[in-house]
């Protein structure tokens, strides 16, 4: 999917623009983490405002977290039967990949962390590659003029790219507990940031240098057309099964960390002890939810820019800092005491 | 002992020697690919024009024609040993072409032989040949494509997901029909069009059948509706006409699944049909024009229009199939029959009557599920 579209030839700039945006978020969700080490963030929530209310505020995250998680589903199953197998229904490739991802969520995060290295070592390289293949088709008179619209729309871009896809990694927050110290909190937030935010900016500069303005916006999937175009020497060619590749590769992370984030805060809202058994009946459930959730394709991509922002904005900024400011209060408090909590 | 080595050696003898009564080698056969029936001329019977293909040593295969009379079929097919040379085998027979003028005086005469013969299969396509004689047609030299021209017929009907211009039926649905209580049936209509230079075949509309002998065509359009109406869309598209803010643009959607019943219920005191197009689920294929149709509220405008412009379809053939054919080759009887068993039972003797004069409302619903690659038309002169 394009990022920051509404900005149209300046979408890159907008990105540029949203990773500075995503900066105080990540530094929120990094120092909740690091506040309470050894926790994720449902167990902060109840730690910070008690059973109750706490348990109250994590069904928020435990929606958010499937919600999520089923838009990347069904953009999958989109992208499947939108360019390559459009007889197909929908649910059969977006049942194989929450198969995969069920599977790899019960294996538990370290197997998804080890798998995750592993394709990045993989995926990274692939996409590189492609964009430096690519350097023959660009123009760069199509990135011309800079902010020919002014600054308003790249703002709004840059609000859209905030929310997605940068500060959609406030799900990690609900997985990840086990630090070495505490810097390394804000270190996976930022690092992630830096590689991600790299990429995108990289893939979506060399769409909009290979595609142009108008294309870029109207493509379901520019980087899927983009490479596409891609041909050298008539034996480099019909490579766009990379695009397919980069994004099930991906997309399975994505999908395995929502879907774990869920089955957590399932368990520990019913204070389970074990979230295992409940990676599969949730995983099946985001299979419906994500067959439900759009009526066609047009309305997927409608959504996704132009209410996603806003409900999202809630979960991945305002929810954060009402919880930090929390947080903060509480460890005085138990500070002032003279008393430690871990540690 | 020696009864022992008896044995054995009669075993070994029965394993080794024997072989099958009738057994004859691929290169001792000939076998016929398809065949055309026409009434023949001038003379009570029937002509008999067979495509008969010749194992050989070449690569490729190659259709031979063989033309005999007949007073009947079975004495028209044991005819044409005489011109072929050997006895040709019909199992693996593809098409059966059928003359106007013989489907017009019934079907049944010759095509009992067909279904009673053990030798021929019962998934043979059927056609009505829409030109003088159905043995013109398989005679046509449509070029090397067509080297054995039933199996290129043949080809045709097996694309009919994607064309939806025609039904294919096979010989035993065909018989299936004309046994069933309250459904009639149909064929498919296949004729020689001029293409280029040469000639090539064309597969569309529908012959309409009452019992056995054919009443009436079907145009290609009528044939879509018709197969909206028995369920039986497998693909295809729809061109709809939309006006958009006083725009006018043509758009092409293609169709991916469509479901359909039939259910009949009373509509003051008089039997009436109402037929339920659940969900054509379509592709916006092409846009032929600059309207922004993908706009969520065109998008609902174009869904309107595409569902009018079927259920209008499907109206029209009806009444078209009610008043000039009176053949209820939709299955209206049949539906009565699974839902009002009761009430069939004292209609069934006046069905012929009843069938013309049946109300019928037509629902209709179009989703429109993805526009493919791009989510906006295509602009002319510049904009932005």
């Amino acid at each position: 999917m394009g990022v920051g579209t509404a900005a149209g030839k300046d979408a890159w700039l907008a990105i540029l623009v949203g990773i500075l945006m995503s900066l105080p978020a990540l530094f929120i969700y990094g120092r909740l983490l690091s506040l309470f080490s050894g926790k994720n963030l449902y167990e902060i929530l109840e730690a910070v405002f008690g059973k109750v209310i706490g348990k109250g505020i994590s069904l928020f995250y435990l929606w958010f977290a499937f919600h999520l998680g089923s838009l990347v589903l069904r953009n999958f199953g989109e992208f499947v039967t939108t360019v390559s197998l459009p007889q197909t229904p929908r649910a059969f490739p977006m049942l194989v990949l929450i198969l995969i991802c069920s599977w790899g969520v019960r294996d538990g995060i370290e197997v998804l962390g080890k798998w995750g290295k592993v394709s990045l070592l993989i995926l990274l390289p692939l996409i590189f590659m492609t964009i430096l293949f690519m350097i023959p088709l660009y123009e760069i008179d199509r990135l011309r003029p800079v902010l020919s619209k002014g600054l308003k729309p790249v703002l709004m871009a840059a609000f859209s790219d905030f929310t997605f896809p940068f500060a959609e990694t406030v799900i990690f927050t609900l997985v990840l507990t086990s630090f070495e110290n505490k810097k390394q909190t804000y270190g996976v937030f930022f690092l992630g940031l830096a590689i991600g935010g790299l990429t995108v900016l990289c893939t979506t500069l060399a769409e909009l240098l290979v595609l142009g303005e108008h294309q870029y916006t109207a493509l379901y999937f520019p980087s899927y057309s983009a490479v596409r175009r891609l041909n050298i020497g008539n034996f480099f060619q019909r490579v766009e099964i990379i695009t397919g590749i980069a994004f099930f590769g991906a997309g399975y992370i994505k999908i395995s960390m929502c879907l774990m984030g869920a089955c957590k805060g399932f368990g520990s809202i019913l204070n389970l002890e074990d979230y295992r058994f409940l990676v599969l009946p949730m995983g099946l459930l985001m299979l419906n939810m994500a067959w439900l959730v759009y009526d066609s394709q047009m309305e997927m991509f409608e959504w996704a820019f132009s209410t996603w922002s806003y409900y999202a904005f809630f979960f991945q900024a305002i929810l954060p800092a009402f919880i930090l400011i929390g947080a903060e209060l509480k460890k005085r408090k138990i500070n002032g005491k003279g008393l430690q909590v871990n540690e | 002992m020696k009864w022992k080595g008896m044995l054995s050696l009669l075993i070994i003898a029965i394993l080794s020697l024997t072989g099958c009564w009738n057994y004859k080698d691929v290169n001792q056969m000939i076998i016929v690919s398809g065949a055309a029936i026409d009434s023949a001329k001038g003379k009570p019977g029937y002509h008999i024009t067979a495509e008969v293909v010749r194992p050989t040593e070449e690569v490729g295969l190659k259709g031979e024609i063989y033309e005999s009379d007949g007073q009947t079929i079975f004495e028209a097919i044991r005819d044409l040993i005489i011109e072929a040379s050997k006895k040709p085998s019909w199992a693996h027979s593809k098409v059966l072409l059928i003359g106007e003028e013989a489907a017009k005086k019934g079907t049944t005469p010759f095509l009992d032989m067909m279904y009673r013969d053990a030798e021929v299969r019962r998934d043979m396509w059927l056609f009505i040949a829409e030109e003088e004689t159905a043995g013109e047609v398989l005679q046509t030299d449509v070029g090397k494509i067509g080297q054995v021209r039933s199996y290129y017929i043949e080809d045709i009907i097996k694309a009919e997901d994607s064309v939806t211009r025609f039904h294919g039926v096979r010989l035993w649905e065909y018989i299936k029909y004309q046994y069933a209580e309250g459904v009639s049936p149909t064929m498919p209509l296949i004729r020689v069009v001029p293409v280029g230079k040469g000639k090539m075949y064309q597969v569309a509309g529908t012959a309409v059948f009452k019992d056995d002998k054919l009443v009436g065509k079907l145009n290609e359009r009528e044939t879509r509706s018709y197969a909206w109406i028995i369920d039986e869309i497998g693909g295809g598209l729809i061109n709809v006409d939309t006006n958009i803010d006083g725009e006018f643009a043509e758009i092409a959607l293609e169709i991916f699944n469509s479901s359909s019943k039939m259910e009949p219920f009373y509509q003051d005191g008089k039997l009436s049909m109402r037929i339920t197009v659940e969900e054509i689920i379509v592709n916006i294929a092409e846009i032929d024009g600059h309207t922004d149709v993908i706009d969520k509220m065109n998008r609902g405008e174009l869904e309107k229009d595409a569902a009018d412009l079927v259920r209008q379809d499907i109206k029209d053939v009806v009444k078209k199939v009610q008043k000039e054919y009176g053949s209820d080759i939709f299955g209206f009887g049949r539906a009565v029959k699974r839902h009002m068993p009761d009430i069939w039972k004292e209609i069934r003797e006046d069905w012929d009557k009843i069938f013309p004069i049946m109300d019928v409302e037509v629902d209709v619903k179009v989703k429109i599920r993805g526009s493919a690659l791009h989510n906006k038309p295509l602009k002319a002169g510049g904009g932005i």
